[in-house]
């Protein structure tokens, strides 16, 4: 008994834990987006006791955000190449970017080595800010200069009045990252251009990227909402999809979570959830909008023009945009007065410089009109002789 | 139908689907698991192999030497077990089975009692619920029938509400609807919300079937020497043993099978219990004096089994208290579990650990000072380390424990008893002249935690001890006109005591030093001495609790105190001793835990009461 004891009182294992400047293990799950700028990850980490094994989870934890997961702020080699020495030092002192930690989630002692799990909020934004402040990554300034950041707008799909909270929610989540949000106002309705241009493209198109048109935002995101009832309480799911307006093409697609909980108001949730999304969809508008930097932005051109000349300042813009654009020019509808193109630009910001351009480079009938520019989406008239037609319905 | 069950079972599948939520990335995983309070209903028509209680009573004859003879007797206990009496049993049963860590819904004759955290209330069921009718039958009719009324009566009246509920919660109401929703339900069963909330969140059910009670009875008359007088006279006493052994059942919905489906079987037993009337009568008893006898051993036999089903309830992980380990220092632990979830003072934990994928013990806690958790933000359960150590991220576990051990101890109690030498006829006065000593034996008793049984912090650690000793001496020495002689007989010395100790661990490797003093007053067995004396042994003990079920300790001390009879052939020799005796008191002592508490159920006070 007295050996059984003391070995209580003092028998263990030896640990043996050589501490590394990279984390001892790569172990970590993103959770939530816990607001704007911050994540929450669960960490484990690993060493000879609680407090080692703590601060291996912390490392751990500024890796996954660095490194790890679906959406890592390093996306390529060469991003991880130059941020060696940064990365470095963001293990040496995790600290400064955490910002919250749980309670222990998890303890295991495994080959004689303690391993702990506990859940962190990262502040992303700090680390984006310093890895761009070393010109490791573009930040979002860099990338607003280079074209602006897309114009956005963001409507309720499903989900009656929680689906119209998390549109709230969103709106703001993407304002605080720098986006400019256009908010249709009630009462607001397509405008008879857009109208015109989807009767001519025939197909059924979605309303809300009609009004996304109408609005003149670059991209918008149909937000529904769905909870269920769990044993624990309420869950919150927010399905966001966001596409381009001007192509139709998605940009984004993600789900976001709440925690199940018992609550008062599932409004709450509601934010929750949005915050998860917002983060997923943030990042893959971004990525998708630095490729269009590079292989230029989508615009929709509507031409209004008569039966007279049609024909010919079809022709003429056509070919205006040819010299424009290195990419196919997508003709959407044509018929004898109106038409319509998708065309994707290099380094032209906005509709309005877009006009310029064409303008400058047009040789058919009369001369470029336009008559609205927003945000990818212009309409021009030309003709040289007679009336614009445009007939709605 | 799987909705249904979700929502009838909310809290029992609340902690099933905790080991679901787990798994989501929020939630802790099973090294950091933590009790959940659940909700049980249980039935207060217990079930009884017998319609009475039948107790065959001897008369018993016995002289000042406790010489005499038994012979049975006309009289026997009948006690009937109406309605009233069983639902008294049930009370007792639901009380200290199922501890105010549960919400408890209690149904009876059309009426219901429902005790929460915040109090009970007594609810009148309109004859909304048929009524649970236990009868009397053997076991297993009992169970059949109790699987019938549950998968028939109670789902014929709460079926509707539940699959309108369960889909009402899927139809992704939010909460606030829900409460209307249920409101709404609940008025059109007639029955209060909170009730109808509590009933389909009951996790557990539980139904109390007893086993036959075994009895017997002796009715005892004395005769005794007054001392003043020199007269004889009479006294009557009664005394009853009974034995009750109860089986709960327990059950669950399966909400896979639709069905309320067997959990598990708790077979409480009492242990022998005995009662006898507080002082002795001098005329015979009446029926209503054995009767109240009776039912002061019934009701303690009942507790009794009660007690010991709660130890095993403790031993599944479904209904013991868990809880991380949040310690700055290893030794000292803090925990939001108080009085609400029935921790006692000195309420011992294991302390575990995951390693290499098993859950392995790594040491030994108890609680000191208990929260009295009845509202948030109360100041929280001191839980100390006594062997090993804790460190955060371990698992405190609860021990199952009653507080009671069996004692078993070796000894050597040595008490001089003095011979005085007669200095000359005349004046007969006696000088020392040598001493016998009693000598090695051993004693048998229990150990009680005062701390834990009655619930109180100033008694923290404090044992109370009652034992019986044999010791023997090898012989006794007398004087004679020759000198002092020894005789070559050997006396048994039986006795037996009281005693206290208080224990302080040092360190945290289970040693414990305890100063402590017994009482005992002993006798000689033999026929023609008679010596007896009263002592008290002032003692330091030293110990090792090994876990809470076991622990030895070395006891070293001295007995002091003084003859009180002296006689040879039944002739007075006691001036020829000296008044006083003493000697080395040391025993090695063997403390093993008693799940069983016996007629020790009644120094158990209740869970706290203070949040009511």
């Amino acid at each position: 008994m007295l050996v059984l004891a003391l070995c209580l009182a003092g028998c263990s294992n030896k640990c043996d834990f050589k501490k590394q400047q990279t984390p001892a293990l790569y172990e970590a799950t993103f959770v939530e987006s816990s607001g704007t700028g911050e994540m929450m990850i669960k960490a484990t980490g690993i060493g000879c006791s609680v407090e080692e094994a703590l601060e291996e989870a912390k490392k751990t934890a500024v890796w996954f955000v660095l490194e790890g997961g679906d959406k890592p702020i390093l996306k390529t080699q060469a991003e991880k190449t130059r941020a060696y020495g940064l990365e470095m030092q963001m293990y040496a002192n995790p600290v400064k970017y955490i910002r919250w930690i749980s309670d222990i989630k998890s303890k295991k002692k495994e080959g004689g080595k303690t391993k702990v799990t506990y859940l962190f909020k990262i502040d992303v934004a700090m680390i984006q800010q310093e890895l761009a402040a070393a010109e490791i990554i573009t930040s979002t300034e860099d990338l607003g200069e280079s074209m602006g950041l897309p114009t956005v707008s963001v409507f309720a799909d499903k989900g009656g009045d929680f689906a119209k909270t998390a549109v709230s929610a969103l709106q703001e989540y993407f304002q605080d990252n720098s986006f400019e949000v256009y908010k249709a106002a009630q009462g607001d309705t397509v405008n008879k251009i857009v109208a015109k241009m989807a009767a001519l493209e025939g197909a059924e198109t979605d309303p809300m990227h009609d009004m996304a048109l109408s609005l003149g935002t670059d991209v918008y995101a149909k937000v529904n909402y769905s909870g269920v009832q769990g044993t624990a309480g309420t869950k919150a799911s927010v399905a966001v999809e966001v596409f381009e307006t001007a192509s139709g093409k998605m940009l984004a697609t993600t789900t976001g979570f709440s925690d199940e909980r018992r609550v008062s108001d599932a409004n709450a949730l509601v934010q929750e959830a949005v915050n998860d999304a917002g983060a997923k969809v943030v990042s893959q508008i971004r990525k998708e909008w630095m490729e269009m930097v590079k292989k230029g932005k989508p615009f929709k051109l509507a031409v209004l023009s008569n039966s007279t000349d049609g024909a010919a300042v079809d022709e003429a813009v056509y070919s205006a945009l040819k010299g424009l654009s290195t990419r196919q020019i997508k003709r959407q509808a044509g018929g004898k007065s109106t038409f319509s193109y998708l065309v994707y630009l290099k380094d032209i910001p906005n509709a309005y410089e877009f006009f310029l351009a064409l303008k400058k480079a047009y040789s058919g009938p009369g001369q470029l009109e336009k008559v609205s520019d927003a945000g990818s989406f212009l309409v021009i008239k030309a003709a040289g002789n007679g009336e614009i037609e445009l007939t709605i319905e | 139908m799987k909705k249904i069950l979700q929502f009838l079972f909310f809290f029992l599948f609340l902690q099933t689907l905790a080991a679901v939520e787990d798994a989501s990335l929020l939630k802790s995983d099973e090294t950091q698991k933590t009790y959940e309070r659940k909700a049980v209903m249980g039935f207060g028509d217990i079930g009884f192999m017998q319609d009475a209680v039948r107790v065959p009573m001897r008369y018993c004859e016995y002289n000042e030497k406790g010489e005499g003879r038994c012979i049975p007797w006309t009289f026997s206990v009948n006690y009937p077990l109406n309605e009233s009496e069983k639902l008294k049993a049930a009370k007792i049963f639901y009380q200290w089975t199922i501890t105010n860590r549960f919400d408890k819904i209690i149904l009876g004759d059309n009426v219901a009692f429902m005790r929460t955290k915040g109090g009970e209330v007594k609810i009148d069921l309109g004859g909304k619920i048929p009524t649970f009718r236990a009868g009397t039958t053997e076991r297993e009719s009992f169970r059949r029938h109790l699987e019938h009324y549950l998968n028939t009566d109670v789902r014929k009246v709460f079926g509707n509400l539940l699959d309108a509920s369960a889909e009402q919660r899927y139809s992704e109401l939010p909460e606030k609807e829900q409460e209307t929703f249920m409101l709404t339900k609940a008025k059109e069963l007639g029955l209060s919300a909170a009730f109808v909330k509590n009933l389909l969140n009951s996790s557990y059910v539980f139904a109390a079937h007893v086993a036959p009670i075994g009895g017997a009875g002796r009715v005892i008359r004395s005769r005794h020497k007054s001392a003043v007088t020199g007269l004889h006279y009479y006294s009557f006493d009664v005394e009853i043993e009974l034995s009750v052994n109860v089986v709960f059942m327990i059950y669950r919905y399966n909400y896979e099978t639709k069905r309320f489906e067997h959990y598990g079987d708790i077979v409480g037993h009492s242990g022998g219990i005995s009662g006898s009337t507080d002082t002795a009568l001098q005329i015979i008893p009446t029926p209503s004096q054995v009767m109240s006898v009776f039912n002061d051993t019934f009701l303690t036999a009942i507790k009794a089994a009660s007690l010991n089903a709660n130890y095993q309830l403790k031993q599944d992980d479904n209904f013991a208290i868990f809880m991380p380990v949040k310690s700055s220092d290893g030794k000292k632990i803090e925990s939001s579990f108080g009085v609400m979830e029935d921790i006692r003072v000195d309420h011992p934990f294991e302390i575990l650990e995951t390693v290499d994928g098993k859950t392995q013990r790594k040491g030994f806690a108890r609680a000191r000072e208990v929260s009295l958790n009845c509202k948030d933000g109360a100041a929280p359960t001191i839980i100390k380390v006594t062997n090993g150590d804790a460190e955060e991220g371990d698992q405190l576990r609860e021990y199952p424990w009653t507080g009671l051990y069996f004692n078993f101890g070796l000894e050597n109690s040595g008490v001089a008893i003095s011979v005085l030498q007669k200095n000359s006829e005349e004046q007969r006065q006696y000088g020392e002249v040598g001493s016998f000593l009693i000598g090695p034996g051993f004693h048998l008793g229990t150990t009680v935690d005062l701390g834990y049984v009655l619930n109180r912090s100033a008694l923290s650690e404090f044992y109370l001890s009652a034992f019986l000793d044999l010791n023997f001496t090898p012989g006794i020495a007398e004087w004679a006109p020759e000198g002092l002689y020894l005789t070559q007989s050997v006396y048994s010395w039986l006795g037996g005591g009281l005693g206290i100790s208080k224990r302080f661990y040092v360190g945290s490797a289970g040693f414990f030093i305890a100063p402590a003093i017994d009482a005992s007053y002993h006798g000689t067995l033999n026929d023609d001495w008679n010596f007896q004396h009263f002592i008290i042994t002032p003692q330091i003990q030293l110990g090792f609790s090994a876990t809470p079920s076991f622990d030895f300790i070395i006891k070293a001390g001295w007995n002091v105190g003084f003859l009180t009879k002296a006689e040879h052939e039944e002739e007075d020799v006691s001036s020829r001793y000296s008044g006083f005796v003493h000697g080395l008191y040391a025993s090695l002592d063997f403390n093993f835990h008693l799940p069983i508490v016996s007629a020790m159920a009644r120094m158990y006070t209740p869970s706290s009461n203070v949040c009511r």
